[in-house]
């Protein structure tokens, strides 16, 4: 009965026009994510209204192809010119970069193609087999939970990122900060928003992630003949590109931990790829031996990041598909396709709808091998940006992110925001304040905040919910180990065995 | 030039101090202003922003501190003059790309962005180096198009329109 429902949930994707809607839409997705600012959720709403002419399921694997595409497309501006796409390559630019300035920038390239792949393809096998119980998993994560889990992931990374564990916990609390500045969630009355309308809904947070490594950049590269370092060489050759496929192949364990960890956390409605790039390459670094590496330059930061994020993709259909209840803004729009399309989310679609619910799921590996092929035909060529002078680069660079956080919401606002925190970024990477924690802390600001206000409510304000299940203790313990970690680390050093 | 570079030691004690504590000093400012302006609300909205302002506050305490014991320990003999001179010696380009940035942004509500961009790719390039004009108008203008044609032909983006009515 199962093989039947999966043979016609094949047979339904292998279909011309929706192999054909794949191949399209994998490129368009590239190509968009690759647009710093023009996120996944934007590329994916601008063609929704295009597929009413499709039928459903086409409709939906088309918006998954592209879904598939834009993930990976904002690692590439990432890996040559340290300007994420999105949110969601931050924690790839960590070690892409400085490769990239180590005249690596076809492996890094290859790394982040085939992670990429890997994740996709890893999480749509989770998800076809394990649909039902990882929803539930999935919403153990209450309240309490979600506010506790954010405070974990910016101390874990704060202490991780940073030389002085302090400043990395500052960045983090900066960008809390700044995350609640807008309206009070709860009241809808205004807080710090300068008199601003723009920042009455939500700080611009793309526009914040593009300052903080992109214009803070240009201030270093200006001074610099080339991206890549002086006195070194960039192969632009296929073989630097397949150079980090094998990297990728001889890493497993870390591809198969990222991709379980993007696929998880996808599926917890409200996080997605930009806290599991975070969380991924966390988890990786502790976990190295040569963890001190990480940020400057370790490919397999790069692998951790990438698989991670595309396994989100996968992951986040698993609410979308089985309650209605969609795991990022990309499937939000995914999810109002499917109601337009007369498919009607929640439990009973994967008993009324199975094949087609199947076909969207087996869409991810198609989608996934159509994205191996195009990201690696296009390597060879989109590799010699880092040959570019940085007299081109420079001026480039500032109009074009300007540009992008421009269209995020046609708002000049926004562009000044980025041009604010790119100074901002600038005076922290000199003072050695690390400004991954302050990204953390605006991307998981309005979810901790949302978190603990609607905690205290269910609670009657009592402050206990936090502490309530045995997930949040156990998190809470880790918080405190994570933080603690680093001082009894340098006290004891001499007398600990490890 | 990172807090402990040869270049910090060579500030004098007041430019470096300044210099080191300009971040913290971004955080309490906002910190302070975020407590006055939402002196009114009921303190149930505030528990969660009153909470991260109070363990950064803390934290920017303690490295406060540090950082000013760090550059009393050290000795220095430039003064605060030669100190800025220095500075601006070592990041002259990284200030022109700042200036720049700043000048692009206002002469967009001016002049619309592809004008105030052609403007400042132009001069940007120039400023950092590429002195052959065929090289400078011809890169800007090929960057200029491709923008065009992404963000308004395909996307349907209306590019940042001045009052003149260019874009």
């Amino acid at each position: 009965m199962v093989f039947e429902a999966v043979g016609a949930s094949l047979g339904l994707v292998v279909q011309p026009t929706n192999l054909l809607v794949i191949f399209i839409g994998v490129p368009i997705g590239v190509i968009a994510g690759s647009i710093p600012g023009f996120s996944g959720t934007n590329t994916v709403a601008l063609i929704l209204p295009m597929t009413l002419v499709l039928e459903p399921v086409t409709a939906i694997i088309l918006m998954s192809a592209v879904y598939v595409g834009a993930n990976y497309g904002s690692a590439i501006p990432g890996v040559l010119i340290n300007t994420p796409g999105s949110a969601a390559a931050a924690a790839t630019v960590l070690d892409a970069y400085p490769m990239t300035k180590q005249g690596q920038a076809g492996k890094a390239l290859g790394i982040s193609i085939l992670a990429s792949v890997f994740g996709g393809l890893i999480s749509a096998v989770i998800i076809f087999f394990l649909l039902d119980p990882m929803a539930s998993i999935a919403f153990q994560f209450g309240q309490a939970e979600m506010f506790v889990v954010a405070l974990f992931g910016l101390s874990t990374v704060a202490v991780a990122v940073a030389d002085n564990m302090r400043k990395g916990l500052i960045a983090g609390f900066f960008g809390l900060l700044i995350a609640a500045m807008p309206a009070d969630p709860t009241t809808g009355q205004p807080r710090l928003i300068f008199g601003f309308y723009e920042l009455y809904d939500q700080v611009p947070f793309v526009s914040i992630v593009i300052g903080l490594f992109a214009i803070s950049e240009l201030f270093y590269l200006v001074n610099k003949r080339r991206i890549q370092d002086e006195g070194g060489s960039t192969d632009l050759s296929y073989d630097a590109v397949s150079s980090g496929f094998r990297h990728v192949l001889g890493s497993p364990l870390n591809v198969l931990r990222s991709a379980g960890i993007g696929t998880v956390i996808g599926a917890i409605p409200g996080s997605g790829a930009s806290v599991a790039n975070f969380v991924s390459w966390i988890v990786a670094k502790t976990a190295s031996s040569d963890s001190q590496s990480y940020g400057q330059g370790n490919p397999d930061g790069i692998v951790a990041s990438e698989a991670s994020n595309n396994a989100v993709t996968g992951g986040s259909l698993i609410p979308t598909l089985t309650l209605g209840i969609p795991g990022s803004g990309t499937t939000a729009v995914m999810l109002a396709a499917l109601l337009l399309h007369g498919l009607q989310p929640g439990p009973r679609l994967l008993q009324e709808f199975d094949v087609e619910a199947n076909a969207i799921i087996l869409s991810l590996f198609i989608a996934n091998v159509a994205l191996l092929l195009f990201a690696f035909f296009i390597s060879k060529y989109i590799i010699r940006v880092v040959l570019l002078p940085t007299n081109w680069l420079v001026p480039t660079i500032l109009v074009l992110t300007a540009i992008s956080a421009f269209a995020l919401r046609n708002s000049m606002f926004d562009v000044w925001v980025m041009v604010l925190f790119g100074f901002i970024g600038f005076l922290m990477r000199e003072h050695d304040y690390p400004i991954i924690p302050l990204v953390l802390g605006v991307i998981l600001g309005p979810i901790a905040e949302a978190a603990f206000l609607r905690g205290m409510l269910l609670s009657r304000n009592d402050p206990g919910i936090f502490f309530s299940s045995p997930i949040t203790l156990v998190l809470w313990a880790l918080i405190v180990l994570t933080i603690l970690w680093q001082p009894l680390q340098s006290r004891f050093r001499d007398r600990l065995p490890f | 030039m990172s807090t402990d570079s040869d270049a910090d030691v060579q500030r004098s004690k007041a430019f470096s101090l300044a210099n080191r504590l300009l971040f913290p000093g971004i955080c309490v400012a906002l910190s302070i202003v975020y407590v006055v302006e939402t002196a009114g609300m009921t303190i149930r909205s505030l528990r969660y922003p009153y909470f991260v302002i109070g363990l950064m506050g803390f934290l920017i305490a303690t490295v406060v501190v540090e950082e000013v014991l760090a550059v009393h320990r050290t000795d220095r003999s430039s003064s605060m003059l030669a100190s800025i001179r220095a500075f601006y010696d070592d990041w002259r380009l990284s200030i022109f790309v700042g200036v720049g940035a700043i000048a692009f942004l206002v002469l967009i509500d001016w002049l619309g962005f592809l004008v105030s961009s052609f403007v400042v790719m132009v001069v940007m390039m120039y400023g950092a180096g590429e002195r052959d004009p065929k090289t400078v108008i011809g890169v800007t203008t090929v960057v200029l198009v491709a923008i065009y044609l992404v963000f308004t032909v395909l996307i349907g983006l209306d590019l940042p329109e001045g009052p003149l009515g260019l874009i």
